[in-house]
């Protein structure tokens, strides 16, 4: 257990150091995303471009900028904004608890519905109750969330604008609880509805195939009720499960807070990655990669554990237990 | 002078469109519906109370520094929090405003002196001195600061200095008849600001006390003031990056100003006996210019051809709402030499004439790629161009750049056709002179177009101090790139804005130099 | 996860999976039937209508803030969005078959173990962020492939490609494990069948449900990728329409009263993913009602969770 636990932490380390490498890589040999913030009348002149490079350190071996990269990153230095020359640690630091604030309320919303439809679902099996539970949950997992963010932005916000997040003037929460809340609502549902389709379908082929295992049978063949079949032997059984789906909801969250904080403007990680990119301020979408993507390695794992601590078969398989939804 | 390449997709809006069921999750909040009605008018008297002016803005720049950009979205909050030399007056001349008197200017026009105004105070306290103007300057020149105007400034001014404390003095490399234009433009800032992308320091009648990036701009009343006493208690700028959004705003009373109106919601504006629609014609450029070094607009005919086959009336009508003046040559109606007598294209487009020119062209290219930036605006106008050259059998490309390579293709002249949006203003004032420099065959940002009379009108427009000489050389040069179908912009949008009625109107001659001075307004009941 | 079939309950169960079955053929065939009503309708791009006409007789979807016809747009936008997604997840399934079959069936050998291991690795990247990440970074520049210019569309495709491959060659090499595994593999070697003949009459065709069943997946994760995308700017370019553009526009346009403008594309685009996802759903089933190629922790569980 213990070199397993070793040998996962030490591919995490190599995936996260990989996976900054190659985002180094990738921003720096692009041509021209060191002039992209310059304003094109501006990047126009040569003499301005080199000037523009040398401040920021462009210009020096690549080697050189790498190390630097890495010292700053284990300083905890994510660059600096190529737009207004702020920290982009800040920006990140800034977006990050209201894309977590977002993700928990989904996650909320979505979870216990989700469970318990699969649960009714997988012990009616196979009976319309199954049947109108899984085509709901296979909706909910279909509907694009840009889309149905879109039309609940329209509907409602043109109705009741005070539920929209509030463009302009986002709340934290430690100002007012509540205004940040009512102001999450709508992306929130939103999110809900896949988190819950997600959750409700692996709960139900999970617990079907613990139904059917051995020791159900044999608590049903030893007289205990359904009741206590499901509460005693299947759900518990069915824990590694349940660990990976929260892998999932997580993964699928991440995907989902990009695409959703864009469209009601939330100003979490999501939108600042979009935005960021869109008006060519690479240090801070990397920085915002580089955080989601370490948040997603540093969950993968704790899912892993997690997981190997439940039930020992699955550390053969922990490393492949969570795939993201794309 | 500002490119526009806000990525319009990043964002979204929130729109009224009716009849979608959308579930449980949408009804219960029902009853929390704002109710918005007769008691608007009310709210917002009950909301001035706090003398605060609340504007809705269509933007958030990336970095406020208003020495760096001229974006309007950068310049309308920094309006009431920086102060230039020289300001507009009501009738868009020139006067002293940080400057004590007109500038003295040596006989070979090489030398300017300015004194500043003394009793003035920046935000924090400190006097206003010739260093601060010195710092201004500095910073501008600087080529890493990547300030936009430094393409107006770097082959003019030499060197400059304090003289003394009150002294600035500026020297020239050659004689500069802009420099007076410049110096009514170009905001002074405190020394220690002038290199913040993040906050800025003025002597306006406020100062930026709060800046929630990409969100909003606070302005508190300056106290320590130089002119007269500021009538609001403060002015705050939010963003509303969608137009539905920012109406709706409107609308409730939450905001008394917003700006950039999509031309479909005129008609709710209209409508709303509370709100008041503002169309100023203003120094807004749709630029479009073709590469005369290539084919297929190498050839004459087939330039004049996609010329007046060009469908002005559809970009006015479908684009613009109406709200546009139909394009002729380079230059629109709010800027100098406007020649509203020149009529070289037809409105709609004459596809029997140009036919006709392509029969005459030599080149055999019957197709060309039009470049825009990554607006909404630049892709619609393309749009409905291309459709409209499509009728004479022209096949248009529509190539989308984002910023980086926009200004790559721009540099190194792989275009066929190309076309952006400038607002300018906050420059150049009544003028948009960046936007002629490609018909300059000497320029580095030639389209290729060679003309040695508008060359020779070109100096005259850069260098000569009077005002009539210049407004006929942009005349000639106007009308010669029209003419020889070197640039021909669709049309000349009009700048839109709307506001409650419990606000004083705009003014619009101040929009003609893109001016929105919200320090001016005042609440009325 | 397997849903293994519980005793004594086949009626039902098949009848509720020709439901399904039949509900998810039909969804596709509307939206094929969208895709091909607007092929024929003509030029997605004409501006042949006064802007924002509501559905009727003229234009059946109505008609744009520009006044193009939306049932061109929606079908043109089908056939892009229907491409878009086949190609990209064709590509990959191209590179991951040949990638899992050899890794799982040479799973001792070192450069199978280390391609293996960069699989994993790679799958740990959110694909979505990877897919944001490497078309922002690469909107900028012009990117040459065998020298011809990359168009966006082009870069949108290779990178769902990229981002699918290791997904998809996970699942070809589980399934070649698991079959290499079973015992009846094991007695046809026995028997003197040479292991080249062994893969390409058994293990191959074993493979194909399992595969069938994750390319259905992946295309319907494709499709609503491509929609976001697009939908986020990064897809393919405006004004050439794609079921993500329209959403993307009627979004960011000023729309009135015109409740169709994001409506109709969009159940378009519901009805293409809801569909494929229930082909996906029956095929998994009608496959663990068989045999249990697919492996443990079988990606039939990652799905778009938004």
């Amino acid at each position: 257990m213990t070199r397993w636990l070793i040998v996962r932490a030490a591919a995490f380390v190599l995936s996260v150091v990989v996976g900054l490498s190659g985002l180094f890589l990738m921003l720096h040999t692009l041509p021209g995303s060191d002039t992209a913030g310059l304003a094109p009348t501006v990047a126009a002149n040569p003499e301005a471009r080199a000037a523009a490079r040398r401040a920021q350190g462009l210009d020096r071996p690549l080697v050189d900028q790498y190390l630097d990269h890495v010292r700053g990153l284990l300083r905890g230095d994510l660059g600096v904004s190529n737009s207004d020359g702020s920290p982009a640690a800040d920006a990140v630091a800034t977006a990050a608890p209201v894309s977590i604030q977002l993700g928990v309320m989904a996650a909320t919303l979505g979870l216990l519905p989700g469970l318990a439809a699969g649960v009714v679902a997988a012990r009616h099996v196979h009976r319309p109750g199954d049947g109108t539970i899984r085509l709901t949950a296979l909706v909910a997992v279909s509907v694009p969330s840009y889309w149905l963010a879109v039309l609940l932005l329209v509907q409602v916000g043109n109705r009741w604008p005070g539920l929209l997040p509030q463009p302009g003037g986002f709340v934290e929460f430690s100002e007012d609880p509540g205004a940040t809340v009512q102001s999450l609502m709508l992306p929130a549902v939103v999110l809900a509805v896949g988190t819950f389709g997600v959750v409700a379908r692996t709960t139900r082929s999970a617990l079907i195939e613990v139904l059917a295992g051995d020791d159900v049978l044999f608590a049903r063949a030893m007289g205990m009720t359904e009741r206590q079949v499901l509460t005693r032997v299947a759900l518990r059984n069915a824990a590694p499960a349940a660990v990976t789906v929260v892998g999932l909801v997580v993964a699928g969250l991440l995907a989902g807070t990009v695409l959703v904080e864009n469209v009601f403007q939330v100003p979490g990680l999501g939108q600042l990655l979009v935005s960021s990119f869109s008006r060519h301020d690479y240090p801070v979408a990397m920085a915002a990669a580089t955080v989601t993507a370490v948040a997603y390695l540093g969950l993968n794992l704790v899912v892993d554990v997690a997981l190997a601590l439940v039930d020992p078969r699955h550390r053969v398989h922990a490393a492949r237990a969570n795939g993201g939804s794309t | 002078m500002t490119l526009h390449h806000h990525s319009p997709r990043a964002t979204v809006d929130r729109r009224r469109f009716l009849g979608l069921a959308l579930g449980a999750a949408v009804t219960a909040p029902a009853a929390l519906a704002a109710c918005s009605g007769s008691s608007t008018g009310d709210n917002v008297a009950a909301r001035h109370r706090d003398g605060i002016l609340r504007i809705g803005v269509a933007g958030a720049p990336n970095n406020i520094n208003p020495l760096d950009s001229s974006s309007e979205l950068v310049q309308w909050p920094a309006e009431p929090v920086m102060e230039s030399l020289y300001t507009y007056d009501q009738n868009l001349r020139s006067v002293p405003l940080l400057a004590d008197g007109e500038p003295i200017v040596s006989t070979d026009g090489l030398t300017w002196k300015v004194k500043v105004r003394p009793g003035v105070t920046f935000h924090n306290g400190d006097p206003l001195t010739a260093d601060h103007v010195v710092a201004t300057l500095d910073h501008l020149l600087d080529l890493g600061s990547g300030s936009e105007w430094i393409t107006y400034l770097i082959d003019y001014v030499q060197w400059f200095e304090a003289e003394d404390e009150h002294t600035a003095v500026i020297g020239l490399a050659k004689p500069y008849g802009l420099m007076r234009s410049h110096l009514t433009n170009l905001p002074i800032g405190h020394s220690d600001f002038v290199d913040r992308r993040d906050t800025m320091m003025g002597t306006g009648p406020y100062a930026l006390t709060g800046y929630r990036p990409g969100q909003s701009f606070t302005l508190t009343r300056y106290d320590g003031y130089h002119g007269a006493e500021p009538k609001f208690e403060g002015i705050e700028f939010t963003v509303f990056t969608d137009g539905g959004t920012r109406l709706l705003t409107l609308q409730q009373g939450r905001v008394d100003l917003i700006t950039s109106v999509p031309h479909t919601n005129l008609a709710t504006i209209e409508s709303d006996p509370d709100l008041r629609l503002v169309v100023a014609e203003a120094p807004m450029d749709v630029l479009t210019y073709v590469n005369l070094d290539a084919e297929p607009f190498s050839d004459e005919n087939f330039r004049r051809a996609v010329a007046v086959s060009m469908d002005r009336a559809g970009v006015r009508d479908r684009v613009f709402g109406g709200h546009a003046t139909l394009g002729q040559g380079p230059i629109g109606p709010a800027q100098r030499g406007w020649d509203p007598e020149l009529k070289v294209f037809p409105a709609e487009a004459d596809l029997e004439k140009a036919a006709e020119l392509l029969k005459k062209a030599d080149t055999d290219r019957r197709e060309f790629s039009l470049t825009v930036g990554t607006t909404q605006l630049g892709r619609d106008i393309a749009t409905v161009l291309a459709a409209g050259w499509a009728e004479i059998g022209l096949k248009v490309t529509i190539d989308q750049l984002a910023g980086g390579p926009w200004s790559s293709a721009w540099l190194s002249a792989e275009y066929e056709m190309l076309m952006n949006t400038f607002q300018s203003g906050f420059t150049s004032g009544p003028a948009n002179y960046l936007t002629l420099t490609p018909g300059d065959s000497r320029n580095l940002l030639t389209c290729g177009y060679n003309d040695p009379e508008v060359d020779g009108w070109m100096d005259v427009v850069w260098q000569t101090t009077d005002e009539n000489e210049r407004d006929e050389a942009l005349r000639n040069i106007n009308r010669r790139l029209a003419e020889q179908a070197v640039m021909f912009p669709p049309v000349y949008p009009d700048l839109m804005m709307a506001q409650r009625s419990e606000l004083s109107p705009i003014d619009v001659e101040g929009l003609r130099v893109s001016r929105l001075r919200p320090q001016r307004l005042a609440f009325v009941t | 996860m397997k849903a293994r079939r519980p005793q004594g309950l086949d009626l039902s169960w098949v009848r509720t999976l020709g439901w399904a079955g039949i509900l998810g053929a039909a969804l596709i065939a509307a939206f094929l039937a969208v895709a091909a009503a607007g092929l024929l309708r003509g030029d997605p791009l004409a501006l042949d209508g006064t802007p924002l006409t509501p559905p009727g007789p003229s234009h059946p979807f109505g008609t744009d803030s520009l006044g193009r016809d939306l049932l061109a747009r929606t079908g043109h936008g089908a056939v892009t969005s229907a491409m878009v997604s086949v190609v990209s997840v064709g590509l990959a399934t191209a590179v991951a078959l040949p990638l899992g079959i050899l890794t799982g069936w040479f799973r001792r050998h070192p450069v199978a173990s280390v391609v293996t291991w960069a699989v994993e690795l790679v799958q740990v990247v959110p694909p979505f962020i990877a897919v944001v990440v490497l078309l922002g970074l690469s909107a900028d520049t012009d990117h040459q492939v065998l020298g011809v210019r990359l168009t966006a569309t082009g870069r949108l495709i290779l990178s769902l490609a990229v981002a699918f491959v290791p997904f998809m060659t996970r699942v070809v090499r589980s399934a070649t494990m698991a079959e290499l595994s079973s015992e009846y593999v094991d007695g046809l070697i026995l028997l003197g069948v040479r292991r080249r003949e062994l893969l390409g009459r058994e293990v191959l065709p074993n493979l194909a449900p399992a595969v069938v069943v994750q390319v259905l997946l992946a295309l319907s994760v494709a499709v609503f990728a491509e929609g976001g995308l697009s939908y986020l700017g990064l897809g393919v370019p405006p004004p050439a329409p794609t079921l993500g553009n329209l959403i993307a526009e009627a979004g960011t346009q000023l729309l009135g009263d015109a409740w169709w403008y994001a409506l109709i594309p969009g159940l378009v685009l519901v009805a293409g993913i809801t569909g494929v996802n229930l082909l996906a759903d029956v095929a998994t089933d009608r496959i663990s009602g068989q045999r249990t190629p697919v492996p443990e922790n079988s990606p039939a569980t990652d799905e778009p969770a938004s």
